[in-house]
């Protein structure tokens, strides 16, 4: 009865435990993985398959105290990897033991990074292509949208498009 | 005529715009170009806020990773145990047939 009791807590403890790390963390993971995959959907499915390996993890660790978004982050990106390398593009496993504590410093750091090097690199462009690329992929304009904005057809639209992020992967390569 | 790879690029970025996992994404036969080209769309999109979920994701969340939560749906119907009932028709014929042929009844005909 007592073992019965006990057993019991320990199970509630666990979850309120689970709950603290999730409401606590999630949104900064989830922030993560969306900058990689940009889409809800993808980002809403590997959030929580990063908690569910995360915390399987952290049970048989009896959820030690500390700072877990490090460590979310890490198992998150090893999950990103797997899906990647089942797409057959490999990278290596970071391991999820020896997890950095600024790593998540780092993250914002690297971000803010690549927005400063994609408003440099998109400077650069003509401003047909500019254009496109705000109105496509910045504003979410559909390409029928676009067309009609750009007094063009939507045929041409698209063949902008793609230039202008041929031009942008070009600029890309040659400065970074 | 727009070819394919920009018709392809274009539906990718609907999909991203619609917060929707593209096809690509589980697609293993992309052409180089299509990746390089899906990667550049995924980089100029970081230049905008990200499209969080809705409000009752985190409860959904830990929902599904606490244990005890998380029910995989098991079947619940018994397992048909063999019980002892009236054998098939069939079958009955074929052992009646045989014990009359190894003890067949005094004065039957053989």
């Amino acid at each position: 009865m007592l073992k019965r009791k006990t057993g019991n807590k320990e199970h509630e403890d666990t979850a309120r435990s689970i709950e603290e790390i999730c409401v606590s963390t999630w949104e900064s993971v989830y922030r993560y993985i969306y900058f990689k995959v940009q889409n809800r959907e993808e980002a809403e499915d590997i959030t929580q398959e990063t908690y569910a390996r995360a915390l399987s993890f952290l049970r048989d660790n009896r959820l030690r105290e500390g700072p877990h978004l490090g460590f979310l982050r890490s198992v998150a990106l090893n999950v990103l990897r797997d899906r990647w390398r089942r797409k057959k593009r490999i990278g290596p496993i970071v391991s999820i033991y020896g997890t950095e504590s600024n790593m998540a410093v780092d993250d914002i750091a690297e971000q803010s990074a690549i927005r400063s090097m994609v408003r440099e690199v998109l400077d650069c462009l003509t401003q047909e292509h500019r254009t496109v690329i705000e109105l496509r992929i910045l504003k979410g304009f559909s390409t029928a949208e676009t067309a009609e904005i750009m007094n063009k057809k939507e045929g041409t639209v698209r063949v902008i498009l793609y230039r202008a992020l041929k031009k942008l992967a070009e600029k890309l390569d040659a400065n970074y | 005529m727009v070819g394919s790879i920009e018709k392809k690029i274009s539906d990718y970025i609907d999909d991203l715009n619609a917060g929707k996992k593209p096809d690509s994404h589980e697609s293993a036969d992309e052409s180089p170009e299509f990746e390089e080209l899906a990667g550049i769309v995924r980089i100029v999109r970081c230049l905008k806020e990200p499209e969080m979920p809705g409000a009752d994701y985190p409860k959904k969340l830990v929902a599904a990773v606490t244990p005890g939560q998380t029910h995989t749906t098991v079947s619940k119907k018994k397992k048909k145990h063999g019980l002892p009932g009236r054998p098939p028709r069939r079958q009955c014929l074929f052992w009646h047939c045989c014990l009359i042929s190894c003890f067949p009844l005094p004065g039957a005909p053989t």
